[in-house]
């Protein structure tokens, strides 16, 4: 009769058993069992099962199970590793932060903004330098070309900007003499119109002149005119200039007529491009002195627990 | 002391504070793990074994009932030799009658070392029915019923001591149960007047 419950009507019946079902459950396999005889030749099945298995002797206990210091097993002396890396992650933990803190503090800060005009002083020195030179000898410099050369728009300094009318140089011309203070808008030095008088004048200038007006040669339909006015041992030089790539703007026979883009620029917009977004490089150190701690720490544990 | 005490104190490492733990609870701890193992030599090692285990690891007790905490020992450790056994068979024991070569129905040594008058043949045979059926129960089934059962734990405490949801602790009881039932069944004849007749009432 029994075998005709289901699982889930013997588990009630045994929860029923140890009084576990909720009220509501007990109500109703009460009423159950008063109609349903195999429910209840089920209970009393499981009934007795149970009564016999609480009949069930006790075993006796053959000893006692309370422990000894013998039982016991000896801690063993933690080796010296572990203080060893203990204390090497705290250190560097520590150096990691006051890295850190001396980059974030605002006086450390400012020195490190302030090395960058220092720095651009430094660029320029040399660059001053030359224009000196050039505005104290006061001889007249020779021509370069600039190959691939943009005006800039007039009064953003530079090598200038406008036509030639209003006393700049002409497109792809300027004077050997880009640098001085007053080319790069400083100011103070000879104004484009002495400059163009004095290219204006014969080609009496000084050796060095000379050389450096040998490879600024505006194109090559002048080339022939040009070589044959310089002497043998120059011609040899152009050709040397010539084969080794541009020098001085003139860009070798393989390369005319390939767009070129001035590395200068280049060198601008990644300048440009460092000063807009800020640069993580200084949390490099840091970052390493964080994860030779967790390491550390982590080895320091792991050995801990092994010999606890 | 009460049992909060000896817990704090065994915690700070007083030996003799948790050894009155284990004269409290050993035979609770030896009796379950022999229902769920069915041998003593087992049932003594997974005991000891389970007491070093929980006084290393008392300071990891948090509280709760103290009782399930220990139980949960022991049955790890009844577990781990479960697992020896069926990586490493052996044949048990069986004591062998000398004249007729058969092995004897009912040892003697089982039931307990002293010899038994009338009553404790009775609770021997009862014992033998019991541990045979337990036998044939699959080893989570026999672990509830040992704990519910025989020694008289309440669906919760079991429940925290193998880890297992109330649920699951109601259907397996009730299907260990019903196999005990009907196994059972097979010593009804065997088994000692007083159930008999309490199986006709």
């Amino acid at each position: 009769m029994s075998a005709q419950l289901s699982a889930k009507e013997w588990q009630k019946i045994s929860e029923y058993l140890d009084g576990q079902l909720a009220q509501r459950e007990r109500e109703h396999l009460e009423q159950q069992l008063k109609v349903r005889p195999e429910l209840r030749a089920g209970l009393d099945d499981l009934r007795q099962t149970r009564a016999l298995l609480r009949r069930a002797p006790r075993r006796r206990l053959p000893h006692n199970f309370t422990l000894s210091p013998q039982m016991l097993p000896k801690r063993r002396p933690l080796p010296f590793l572990v203080p060893l890396f203990s204390a090497s992650s705290a250190l560097a933990t520590i150096l990691a932060v006051v890295l850190v803190v001396m980059h974030l503090l605002p006086g450390t800060a400012s020195q490190s903004t302030a090395a960058k005009p220092e720095t651009m002083t430094l660029a320029q020195a040399p660059q001053t330098e030359r224009a000196a030179e050039a505005g104290s000898t006061v001889t007249p410099t020779p021509m370069i070309i600039l190959w691939n050369y943009v005006p800039a728009p007039e009064g953003q300094g530079g090598y200038g900007g406008g036509d030639a009318a209003k006393g700049n140089f002409p497109s792809g011309v300027a004077p050997e003499a880009p640098l001085s203070d007053h080319q790069l808008g400083v100011g103070g030095q000879p104004s484009p119109t002495e400059e163009m008088k004095a290219l204006a004048e014969p080609q009496a200038a000084t050796p060095q002149a000379k050389i450096a007006s040998q490879p600024t040669q505006p194109a090559e339909s002048e080339k022939p005119g040009l070589e044959a006015g310089q002497p043998p041992a120059a011609e040899k030089e152009t050709a040397a200039l010539n084969a080794n790539g541009p020098i001085l703007g003139l860009p070798s026979v393989s390369e005319e007529g390939k767009m070129t883009v001035p590395t200068e620029a280049v060198n601008q917009q990644s300048a440009i491009r460092k000063t807009t977004f800020p640069s993580f490089t200084w949390l490099v150190w840091p970052m390493r002195l964080v994860v030779f701690a967790l390491l550390m720490g982590l080895a320091a544990i792991l050995l801990w627990r092994r010999n606890r | 002391m009460d049992e909060q005490g000896l817990i704090m104190a065994a915690q700070q490492g007083d030996l003799n504070a948790f050894n009155h733990l284990v004269l409290e609870y050993q035979e609770l701890a030896f009796n379950v793990a022999y229902r769920i193992l069915l041998e003593d030599d087992s049932a003594q090692d997974a005991t000891q074994n389970a007491f070093l285990s929980a006084y290393r690891n008392l300071a990891n007790y948090r509280g709760g009932s103290f009782r399930a905490w220990l139980l949960r020992m022991v049955i790890n450790n009844c577990y781990d030799e479960l697992r020896r056994r069926k990586r490493r068979p052996t044949i048990p024991l069986e004591p062998v009658d000398d004249e007729s070569d058969e092995e004897i129905e009912s040892p003697q040594w089982l039931a307990d070392d002293n010899p038994s008058p009338e009553k404790e043949m009775e609770q021997a045979q009862l014992n033998q029915a019991i541990q045979h059926c337990l036998e044939g129960l699959p080893e989570e089934f026999r672990i509830v019923v040992a704990m519910v059962d025989i020694q008289g734990l309440d669906y919760l405490e079991v429940s925290r001591a193998i880890g297992k949801p109330l649920g699951t602790i109601k259907s397996r009881l009730a299907r260990a149960r019903l196999k005990l039932r009907d196994c059972l069944r097979g010593f009804w004849e065997l088994l000692p007047l007083e159930f008999r007749l309490e199986d006709k009432g």
